[in-house]
């Protein structure tokens, strides 16, 4: 059963593949993707993996498998006919057909929908390119691990889907958020950012990761900064409890990404021995942050981190 | 007797090192003097709370971990006369690792105390299995294990069902495994203590009768050893000392299972022996694999239970080949 | 002196044993033969106190013991039960020593009194394996262990032991060495009941032979006759 549906797909792929070296016989190939008021297909594009891809015709049956991959789409104005289950934003993805998960990608229920793009994560999900190619249609994976990769992701997808005043006004509006509120932080403090693996050991987000990156644009000082790259999250390193007793932030935060009613990690941090010393954990100076936010969508939405991150700043450290 | 005395004595010697390299060492670096004041007087330096909120704890929760561990494996192998009893392979931590999973996912609001008699109460409900079992004549030891085995593979599920229900972490591949003492303090020590008292009590008047157990039921009855009654209390003590140890550091295996074993090697055959012996050695085999796990990777940590696994996995191979 | 009168016993519905009357003396060897099946290590477990007799009575020195307790019966019997394996890592000496343990020993007591001691290294050498005494019981032949565990059965100081198949696996010379040292004990004043297969040594060293056949004695006394002839009327 299962070589029948390889052998389908790989006649499938023959076939878009004959259809398209047919049905093109001058291909405008842009190496790089220039911001241009509309796309005429084919085009090729690069992706975020620095993988050059082409695009036939307009999608109009776009997978998503991951957060980062969905909310970028629809920032720009694209839909998706299938999403990861873990993408919840925009409100209207609830709509979509779920296929798998980000962490599990299932190539047979993607294959499934009939997609004719498929966008995945470049820092997660590369290793899924060679199953996801089975499919036969193009896969272009973009990537939020900073700004300038999120401004690419955006300008990419608004190329690709033929939204790119859409894509160029998003990039310009997330960029104008994070001046004013980098002009509004008064910056200078210094922060750690916690949170529990599942081995139950503490890490903190260093600048390289996401949080830590959005820290960053605030010109916040982290402490886990030059630590050893051991975390069990990328761009984390373990923060033991010793640590913690020579730490001092002014700022703690804390992501805690079980809901309720698993506890907060900032109820717990004033009992853990070596955290609970931190000076900021005895004046109470520990902040919840939303993981959706600041870990599990990576993405456009970074500009409603920093702001986040900002306002609670404020309002604890004054 | 003088065997055990020396033997007892030179493991205390042991244990007093582990317990100085345990409170000594570490990724803050404090130096003799700092380390001597520490201890002998009250302050509330860095060197102060890190030795007395950190390190010692953490030090008391492994020796602890390790003498429940011990006794409660040598209760098991004696009294289900099954070389590979440890509370672990015979599911008495499963119930503790349960209770655990619900507290970590908030389920369970009970407070440390609470959560302990709960874990003990829970592994004993895979205690009375492993007797209901262990009663039936003609069960052989390897068949009791797999008993055992399927238990704590049940609770394990059970475990990590619960949590990943509860998305309690944020990876989907979950190992509900890995025993440790990391950020242990003594809000986890001080309520376990009065149950290591209270197993090993339990314990203590039937430990004769378990070296009369050996001959087999009909026989130990017929010595007046009363061998179900004497193996209830001792499986009953096993799940409180092993629920206790899950609760404490979740699970650590393999030290339930071979400390016995190295205690015969060192004192003999005599359960009496090897049941004070277990006590020490336990605590020491769990103090030092911590430490290991504490220190070999500095600044990192790995969980001590991946230390008794690497070491204890070939050792437990070895020993099933020789005895079983 | 063990009276046995009228004891029955029934499991499931099905008589395992019918009727059984008959007198074990001390200072005397009593075969238990009979076919396999024939309740002869049901009779040994009821006098042991492991198994009520569903009726009849057992009376030891005139005493009404039918309604004992198994604690208060076991006080008569040392039992060596089919096929007992010995525990590993035992030495000689250990396994026979725990034959002096008693249920009111203190948990954590440590030696063994010099008198228990005595009593230990007598029985070994009653049953001639006292060389072996450093050595563990696995590592001994069959007959050796059968010795052994006849020592542990006298260290108990019962007044009657009861052996159930114990000849079993043994060599023709190991048994009859078996049988030889049973005799010396009896004749030092134990008594001792065996169940056992083997018709010639019964005949040879038996004191009193009984005949179990489907539940119920059909010849107890001299092993004078023909043995053979007497089992082979077994009631299917």
């Amino acid at each position: 059963m299962k070589k029948g549906i390889i052998i389908l797909l790989y006649l499938f792929l023959l076939s878009a593949l004959l259809i398209t070296a047919a049905c093109s016989s001058e291909t405008t190939s842009t190496p790089t993707p220039t911001i241009s008021a509309q796309t005429s297909y084919p085009v090729v594009v690069t992706d975020l993996l620095g993988r050059s891809v082409q695009i036939s015709k307009l999608p109009t049956r776009i997978v998503t498998t991951s957060p980062t991959a969905t909310e970028t789409l629809y920032k720009v104005g694209g839909t998706a006919v299938g999403r990861d289950s873990g993408s919840k934003y925009p409100p209207e993805v609830g709509n979509v057909t779920p296929v798998g998960s980000a962490y599990n990608i299932n190539t047979e229920a993607i294959a499934g929908l009939n997609p004719d793009l498929i966008i995945i994560e470049a820092l997660t999900q590369e290793s899924a390119i060679s199953s996801l190619e089975k499919i036969g249609v193009p896969i272009i994976a973009v990537r939020a691990a900073s700004v300038a990769d999120i401004d690419q992701s955006l300008t990419l997808l608004g190329k690709v889907v033929d939204r790119n005043k859409a894509a160029a006004q998003a990039v310009a509006n997330i960029n104008d958020r994070i001046a004013t509120a980098q002009g509004n932080s008064t910056g200078g403090k210094s922060v750690l950012i916690f949170i529990v693996d599942q081995n139950r050991m503490v890490n903190a987000a260093k600048p390289e990761s996401y949080a830590g990156a959005i820290a960053a644009l605030l010109n916040l000082s982290n402490l886990a900064k030059g630590l050893p790259d051991n975390g069990y999250f990328d761009g984390y390193t373990l923060f033991t409890s010793e640590q913690a007793l020579t730490s001092n932030p002014d700022v703690v935060f804390a992501i805690s990404p079980a809901p309720a009613p698993a506890p907060r990690l900032s109820t717990l941090l004033p009992q853990m021995p070596g955290f609970k010393e931190m000076n900021a954990v005895k004046a109470g100076r520990v902040v919840e942050l939303d993981p959706v936010l600041f870990l599990q969508a990576q993405g456009p939405r970074i500009a409603d981190a920093v702001e986040e991150m900002l306002r609670l700043m404020n309002e604890v450290a004054s | 007797m003088r065997r055990v005395l020396l033997i007892t004595g030179m493991l205390v010697i042991i244990l007093v090192l582990g317990v100085l390299i345990g409170i000594a060492l570490g990724p803050v670096k404090i130096n003799f003097h700092e380390l001597v004041s520490a201890l002998l007087m009250r302050g509330d330096s860095t060197a102060h709370v890190l030795v007395w909120d950190l390190r010692m704890p953490r030090v008391a929760a492994a020796l602890l971990v390790g003498a429940c561990l011990g006794v409660a494996g040598c209760l098991l192998q004696s009294s289900t006369r099954n070389p590979l009893g440890d509370p672990q392979v015979f599911g008495l931590g499963g119930g503790a690792a349960v209770v655990q999973a619900l507290a970590m996912a908030g389920l369970l609001s009970v407070g440390t105390w609470g959560l302990l008699a709960l874990s003990v109460l829970a592994s004993l409900i895979g205690a009375g299995a492993i007797a209901l079992f262990a009663s039936r004549q003609g069960l052989s030891p390897a068949r009791l294990a797999i008993i055992g085995v399927s238990l704590a593979a049940l609770a394990a599920a059970a475990a990590t069902g619960i949590l990943a229900e509860a998305r309690v972490f944020s990876q989907q591949s979950l190992n509900f495994v890995g025993g440790s003492f990391i950020n242990r303090g003594w809000q986890d020590v001080l309520p376990a203590l009065p149950f290591l008292g209270i197993g090993i009590l339990l314990a203590i008047p039937v430990i004769g009768k378990l070296n009369v157990l050996a001959l087999g039921d009909r026989i130990a009855a017929n010595l007046g050893a009363e061998p179900r009654r004497t193996r209830v209390i001792a499986i009953a003590s096993s799940g409180i000392l092993g629920g206790t140890a899950v609760a404490v550091a979740g699970l650590v295996g393999f030290v339930g299972l071979l400390v016995p074993h190295f205690a015969r090697l060192l004192v003999g055959r005599d359960m009496r022996a090897i049941f004070i012996v277990s006590i020490p050695l336990g605590a020491a085999v769990t103090l030092f694999a911590d430490q290991a796990a504490r220190l070999a990777f500095m600044p990192s940590e790995v969980p001590a239970g991946l230390i008794t696994a690497l070491v204890g996995a070939p050792l437990m191979i070895y020993v099933a080949r020789r005895v079983l | 002196m063990l009276k046995l009168q009228a004891l029955s016993f029934v499991r499931y519905s099905k008589s395992v044993l019918s009727n059984v009357t008959t007198v074990i003396s001390e200072g005397a060897l009593t075969c238990l033969v009979g076919a396999n099946g024939a309740g002869k290590t049901t009779l040994l477990r009821i006098l042991a106190g492991e198994l009520r007799a569903t009726s009849g009575t057992l009376l030891i020195d005139d005493k009404d013991v039918s309604g004992v307790s198994h604690k208060g019966v076991a006080h008569y019997f040392s039992v060596i039960p089919q096929g007992v394996q010995p525990p590993p890592y035992f030495t000689v000496f250990e396994l026979v020593a725990l034959g002096r343990f008693r249920p009111h020993n203190r948990a954590l007591r440590w030696r063994l009194s010099d008198s228990d001691r005595q009593i230990v290294e007598t029985c070994l050498s009653q049953c001639g394996v006292e060389q072996l005494s450093n050595r563990r019981v696995e590592e001994l032949s069959g007959g050796e262990q059968k010795r052994i565990w006849l020592a542990f059965a006298l260290a108990q100081e019962k007044r009657f032991l009861l052996l159930d198949e114990t000849l079993d696996g043994l060599d023709v010379f190991a048994k009859q060495s078996f049988f030889k040292l049973l005799k010396k004990l009896v004749s030092e004043g134990k008594g001792v009941l065996l169940t056992t297969h083997d018709l010639d040594l019964v005949t040879q060293f038996a004191d009193k032979v009984v005949v179990l056949n489907g539940g119920s004695i059909s010849y107890e006394g001299l092993p004078n006759t023909d043995l053979q002839y007497l089992l082979s009327q077994t009631s299917g």
